[in-house]
C-alpha cells in the first residue's frame, strides 16, 4: 500500500522575487493547445464575461463566495499561461485578485487556481519582507493575522479551483492512496487521469511538470523523474526571455547541468529512469495516454 | 516451629527445583528441518537486510493468500544458543520468501526496474537469477517451509517487500522472537530491535555500547555479517554522535562542509566484505540483492553496491569511510571508533 504526502506547493519562488514588469501578451506560448473536448473552453477575452470588479479592500474579500450551484468550465491555455504571466509580472497584485475573483465568479477554474497562488505569493512576501513594499502591499495591513488569512484563503481557492475542474489543480492532493493493483480504478484515480489527460492534450506542460509525483502514482510504477525527463523531452523549448525559463524551469536546469541530477541516483538507477523516460516519450508522441496509468494487472496477478 | 521451618523450606526448595528445571528448546520448525548452527554457517547469515526491512513494513497480507506451510512454532528463548537458533530461522524465512517470488516474473521485474534496464543487462539478469533464487530455496527446506509461491494469479501490493512479506506468515511472530533473542543478548537481535523497534534508543546509554560490543564481537571472530547490522542502525545517519564514520562532516572533519553524504548500508556491506564475509558472484548477500532488488549478475557484492545502491555524491565519503574503518578493526583499534566526534577543526585533521 502506497502512502502519499502531498503538500502543495504554491510559491513559485524564484520568479515571484523577480523586477516586476508589464505583462506580456502570452501568445509566444509554443505549446501544442489540442482542446479537450470534455469541458467548454474559455476564450481569452473571458473578462469581457466576467462580473463586476468590486474596488472593497482585498483583506475584505479573500475567501471565495461562490455559488455551490456554479458549474466549472475549461479555460485554453493560452489563457492560463496568461494568467500565470501576470502573476509573475503585475506590480499590483491586488488589483490582479479583483480580477481573478470575479473571473473564478463565471466558473473559470483556472482564475480560482492563479487565485490560490496569488494569495500564497503574497503570505510569502508579506511573511518575509514584512512592511517592504511590496506587490501586495493592497491587499491588506501586514502582519501575521493577514499572513494566516491568505494561507487560509489560498488553501480555499485551491479547493474551489477543484471543484470547478481545474486540471492543474486537481492534481494537486495533499493526500492520495494508490489502490492495490487488481482494484478497478477509483472516481478520484479516474478523475485525476482525466485532468492529467487534458494537461497532456493541451501540451501543458509547465503544468505536468508541477505533478510529476502524482503521475508517478497514477502510473504505479514510473519514477517521478522518468515523467519529468520524458516531458521536458517532448516539451517545445522554453523561450530564454521568459522569466521562468531563467531561473525555476527544470528542462533548462537539465540541458545545463544534468551531472549533478545524475549525482543524485546510482548509476542503475539512471539506467532504469532512461528507459521509463522511453517508454513514457513513445506514449505521449503516440498519444496513448491509456497506456501511462496503473494497470490493472501487471501480469501474473501483481 | 520447627514444623514451620521444615515446612517453609520444603516449599522453597520446590520452587528452587520449579524455576531451574530445564526450559524447553526451541521448538523444531517442522519435521524436516534440518538443526543449523551460526558457526557452521557464519556467513550465510550476514546480510540480515531482507529480514529486517520485512520487519520494518508492517505486513498488511490483505487478498493475498499465504502460502501452506506448518505453523510456526512459538519461539521460547531462554538463553543465547536459542537466540541464535530463533533469529537464523528468520533470516531463512527472510530468504525463503525472496526465493518464492519465482513464478511472477513480470511483477518482480516492474518492481526491481529490471523491466527498463537495457536489453543486455536484462539478459545478463536473466542468467543469474535463477541461480540465486535456488540457492536461496535452500533457507526454506533448512526451516520446513514450502519453497512455492500459492498466491501466484492474486493481487498483491505494489511494494515487492510487502507483496514478499504477504508470502511469509511464518514472519508474523517475528518482533516477539527478536525481543526474546535480544533479552537473551544475542547481539544481532539487539541489533535489529534498534532497526525496528526502537529507532529512538537513546545513542549514550544503548546504542554505543551495543555498537561496541557488536564491534568487540566482531573482533574476536565470532560474526562479520554483525558489521552488516551496524550499518541498518538508524542513528547511523543522524550526525556526528556516534563518530567520525556518521560525522556530516565528513571523515577529515573539514570545518564548513557539513553536507558529506554517505550509504551507511553500502559502507557497512564494504567493511563486512573487506573483513572476511562471502560477497562473491553467488554469496547469499548477493543473492538477495539480486531477489530483492534485482541486483543480479554481478561478479560480486562491490559491483552490485557501486551499481545499484551508492548514489554517485555518496561514493567517495564512503569509500574514504570504509578504508578507514577496516584499517583500524583489522588493527584491532576499536576504543572510542563510536565516540563523539569533536567539532571541526579549521582545515580539517587527518
Amino acid at each position: 500500500m502506497l502512502l502519499l504526502l502531498l503538500v502543495a506547493l504554491f510559491v513559485t519562488a524564484p520568479p515571484v522575487f523577480a523586477p516586476a514588469s508589464r505583462a506580456k501578451p502570452t501568445a509566444e506560448a509554443e505549446a501544442p493547445r489540442r482542446q479537450s473536448a470534455a469541458m467548454p473552453v474559455t476564450q481569452p477575452a473571458a473578462p469581457a464575461t466576467a462580473a463586476p470588479i468590486s474596488n472593497a479592500p482585498v483583506a475584505d474579500t479573500l475567501m471565495p463566495t461562490i455559488s455551490a450551484d456554479l458549474r466549472g468550465r475549461r479555460t485554453e491555455l493560452q489563457v492560463r499561461q496568461g494568467y500565470e504571466n501576470r502573476l509573475l509580472h503585475e506590480t499590483d497584485l491586488a488589483a490582479l485578485a479583483r480580477e481573478l475573483t470575479a473571473l473564478a465568479g463565471t466558473g473559470d477554474g483556472a482564475a480560482a487556481a492563479a487565485l490560490s497562488r496569488l494569495y500564497d505569493v503574497c503570505a510569502g512576501e508579506l511573511e518575509y519582507l514584512g512592511d517592504v513594499p511590496s506587490r501586495c502591499r493592497g491587499v491588506g495591513e501586514p502582519g501575521p493575522a493577514l499572513v494566516a488569512k491568505l494561507r487560509a484563503a489560498s488553501k480555499a481557492w485551491h479547493q474551489l479551483a477543484r471543484r470547478l475542474g481545474d486540471p492543474a489543480s486537481v492534481l494537486r492532493v495533499d493526500y492520495y492512496e494508490t489502490p492495490l493493483p487488481g482494484v478497478p480504478p477509483t472516481a478520484e484515480e479516474l478523475r485525476m487521469r482525466e485532468a492529467a489527460t487534458a494537461l497532456f492534450a493541451d501540451g501543458d506542460y509547465d503544468a505536468l511538470l508541477d505533478a510529476t509525483l502524482m503521475l508517478h502514482e497514477l502510473s504505479d510504477r514510473y519514477d517521478l523523474r522518468a515523467f519529468e525527463w520524458a516531458l521536458c523531452t517532448v516539451r517545445p523549448a522554453c523561450p530564454s526571455a521568459r522569466p521562468q525559463c531563467r531561473n525555476g524551469n527544470r528542462c533548462m536546469l537539465y540541458d545545463q547541468a544534468a551531472a549533478p541530477d545524475f549525482n543524485q541516483l546510482t548509476p542503475r538507477q539512471s539506467r532504469v529512469i532512461i528507459g521509463q523516460q522511453a517508454e513514457i516519450v513513445r506514449a505521449l508522441q503516440r498519444g496513448e495516454f491509456e497506456a501511462l496509468w496503473r494497470p490493472l494487472d501487471l501480469g501474473e496477478g501483481g | 516451629m520447627k514444623r514451620l521451618i521444615l515446612g517453609i523450606l520444603v516449599v522453597l526448595a520446590a520452587l528452587g527445583l520449579w524455576l531451574l528445571r530445564p526450559a524447553p528448546e526451541l521448538a523444531p520448525a517442522a519435521t524436516n528441518a534440518r538443526p543449523t548452527t551460526v558457526a557452521a554457517r557464519p556467513t550465510e547469515r550476514a546480510d540480515s537486510r531482507s529480514v529486517a526491512e520485512g520487519l520494518a513494513t508492517p505486513t498488511n497480507p490483505g487478498p493475498v493468500a499465504t502460502a501452506a506451510s506448518p505453523a510456526p512454532p512459538k519461539p521460547v528463548i531462554h538463553d543465547r544458543a536459542s537466540a541464535r537458533l530463533a533469529m537464523q530461522r528468520l533470516h531463512d524465512i527472510g530468504d525463503c520468501k525472496a526465493a518464492r517470488s519465482e513464478s511472477w516474473p513480470r511483477y518482480w521485474a516492474v518492481r526491481t526496474g529490471v523491466a527498463w534496464l537495457p536489453t543486455d543487462e536484462q539478459a545478463r539478469n536473466r542468467a543469474t537469477v535463477n541461480n540465486a533464487r535456488q540457492r536461496m530455496l535452500a533457507a526454506c527446506r533448512r526451516q520446513g517451509l514450502s519453497e512455492r509461491d500459492e498466491s501466484a494469479g492474486k493481487p498483491r501490493p505494489s511494494s515487492l517487500e510487502q507483496a514478499l512479506d504477504a508470502l511469509a506468515p511464518e514472519l508474523a511472530a517475528v518482533e516477539q522472537t527478536i525481543e526474546q533473542a535480544a533479552n537473551a543478548g544475542d547481539l544481532q537481535a539487539r541489533l535489529t530491535r534498534q532497526v525496528t523497534a526502537r529507532p529512538e534508543a537513546d545513542i549514550d546509554l544503548e546504542t554505543r555500547p551495543l555498537l561496541n560490543a557488536a564491534l568487540a564481537q566482531v573482533i574476536a571472530g565470532s560474526d562479520v555479517g554483525l558489521l552488516v547490522d551496524i550499518g541498518r542502525v538508524p542513528a547511523m545517519n543522524n550526525g556526528p554522535a556516534l563518530g567520525p564514520l556518521t560525522s556530516w562532516y565528513g571523515l577529515q572533519q573539514t570545518e564548513g562542509r557539513p553536507n558529506a553524504q554517505v550509504n551507511q548500508r553500502a559502507l557497512w556491506m564494504l567493511v563486512a566484505c573487506d573483513l572476511g564475509m562471502d560477497c562473491g558472484a553467488s554469496s547469499p548477500t548477493l543473492d538477495r540483492l539480486c531477489l530483492l532488488e534485482g541486483l543480479c549478475g554481478y561478479p560480486d557484492v562491490e559491483a552490485a553496491l557501486r551499481d545499484g545502491v551508492i548514489r554517485g555524491v555518496e561514493a567517495g565519503e564512503t569509500e574514504l569511510r570504509r578504508q578507514w574503518a577496516v584499517a583500524r578493526i583489522r588493527r584491532g583499534e576499536i576504543a572510542g571508533m563510536f565516540d563523539l566526534a569533536p567539532a571541526p577543526a579549521p582545515g580539517g585533521r587527518p
